[in-house]
């Protein structure tokens, strides 16, 4: 190796040294060693990287940049990164109203709760709907269906999540599972009902009752069936909702 | 990805990337556009990423991709062919006067150095940095990336030599009326 070669491969040499034990530069660093040319050259390469790494280093970014990113991926953050939030739960635990009704009905082990099911829907319709302009035209069909059901919603309740995605309704995601949302009024009231596969969801063995949780002012109340998991969200309070479920 | 965690990779890499972006793009706005959309690709996707000691690379690779994209699709940030011709390399400058130097005329000598050369000396500089990941951030050979930055280092060298001599200032017309 000539001193221009060496010259080649010390260019990529850093100037803090963290290269020192890369064999790539291993010959070159021991030309330098032996050749006092080499070395003086080296030596001053090395400090213009150093001044201009530290010159521009001094270069600010705009104020407000880093408050800028971080605002901006909380609204642009998929569903499941605040699934994922243990800080959101702990948050979210305080206001939630565990008004479970008999055991704790787990969806399955491992899986994701029915009461997480039902706090997801409260804080999606919080933090993420918007209005109710420019619903999709196909769904007004199952909307006035809901809106005119005279049983329970728990019973005889039966949606098509395959037709709900062809008409283009609203979906959302927990965990990566697709979860659509429906939303209706019946007496003036806006309700949002979720819904997705029990399979989605790792559904276990429940009682079949429903769990409510609050979310401002919102309440929601989750329940399954053989085949989905639905969470019905509105402005009103949980007696309400049970009363259509 | 859990916020505070979030929280903690920006305050690590903000300033960095938006100083890579910065070389890149040249102006303030659209560097800043870029360093908030490489975030935002990582808040979408960056959950993939299994090994999260490779974030940063991750993370300019990303930024340099958005801007190469960006480029192609002829949006406004500044395209680099446009720039003047070089001219004539001026002296070699010495390191005492770089160090004295304002850091905005470094930024400026860098940014006059020619594409090719910029990105991998932009990604040098910033000392995280080794040649292996620029050339995995810059998607070309190691030896693609010393030849960049052995030359690009002559051009910058070039370049602040002249910034230093306060060379290349516009200077404002000696005709025309006071209004």
């Amino acid at each position: 190796m000539n001193n221009d070669e060496a010259k080649f491969i010390l260019g990529a040499y850093r100037p803090d040294g963290r290269d020192a034990t890369d064999p790539q530069f291993g010959e070159a660093l021991a030309q330098a060693e032996r050749d006092p040319e080499l070395r003086r050259w080296l030596e001053n390469q090395r400090a213009f990287d150093r001044a201009v790494s530290e010159r521009l280093g001094a270069v600010p970014p705009p104020a407000g940049l880093r408050e800028s990113i971080l605002a901006g991926s909380r609204v642009s953050q998929p569903r499941r990164t605040w699934w994922a939030n243990p800080a959101w739960w702990a948050a979210a635990a305080a206001v939630m109203v565990l008004a479970i009704v008999g055991s704790r009905m787990a969806l399955a082990p491992g899986g994701n709760t029915l009461a997480e099911f039902a706090e997801f829907a409260a804080g999606d319709i919080v933090e993420q709907h918007d209005s109710h302009d420019g619903f999709p035209a196909g769904l007004r069909e199952v909307q006035a269906r809901l809106a005119a059901m005279k049983e329970p919603l728990s019973r005889g309740l039966r949606l098509d999540l395959e037709e709900l995605r062809r008409q283009r309704c609203r979906s959302v995601r927990i965990a990566g599972r697709e979860v659509f949302e429906l939303c209706f009024n019946r007496d003036g009231t806006w309700y949002h009902l979720y819904v997705a596969h029990r399979g989605d969801m790792a559904a276990g063995a429940t009682d079949g009752k429903p769990l409510t949780a609050a979310r401002g002012a919102y309440t929601s109340a989750a329940w399954v069936d053989d085949r989905h998991v639905y969470a019905l969200v509105a402005r009103t309070d949980a007696g309400a909702l049970q009363r259509l479920i | 990805m859990h916020e505070q965690a979030f929280s903690e990779l920006v305050e690590a890499h903000y300033a960095a990337l938006y100083r890579f972006a910065l070389s890149l793009a040249r102006n303030t706005s659209d560097a800043s556009d870029l360093t908030q959309q490489t975030f935002f690709v990582w808040a979408t996707k960056g959950e993939s990423l299994r090994d999260a000691a490779k974030a940063k690379t991750w993370l300019f690779t990303t930024l340099y991709r958005e801007f190469l994209r960006v480029r192609r699709r002829g949006g406004r940030i500044s395209a680099i062919e446009d720039l003047p011709p070089g001219e004539k390399d001026p002296p070699d400058v010495e390191v005492d006067v770089v160090a004295k130097m304002d850091a905005q005329l470094v930024l400026a000598a860098l940014q006059e150095v020619d594409d090719v050369f910029r990105e991998p000396l932009a990604l040098f500089y910033l000392q995280d940095l080794s040649y292996v990941e620029i050339a995995e951030i810059l998607g070309v050979p190691i030896g693609t990336v010393m030849s960049r930055l052995s030359r690009g280092k002559t051009h910058l060298r070039a370049r602040l030599a002249e910034k230093a001599s306060g060379g290349n200032v516009v200077k404002f017309p000696k005709t025309g009326t006071r209004s």
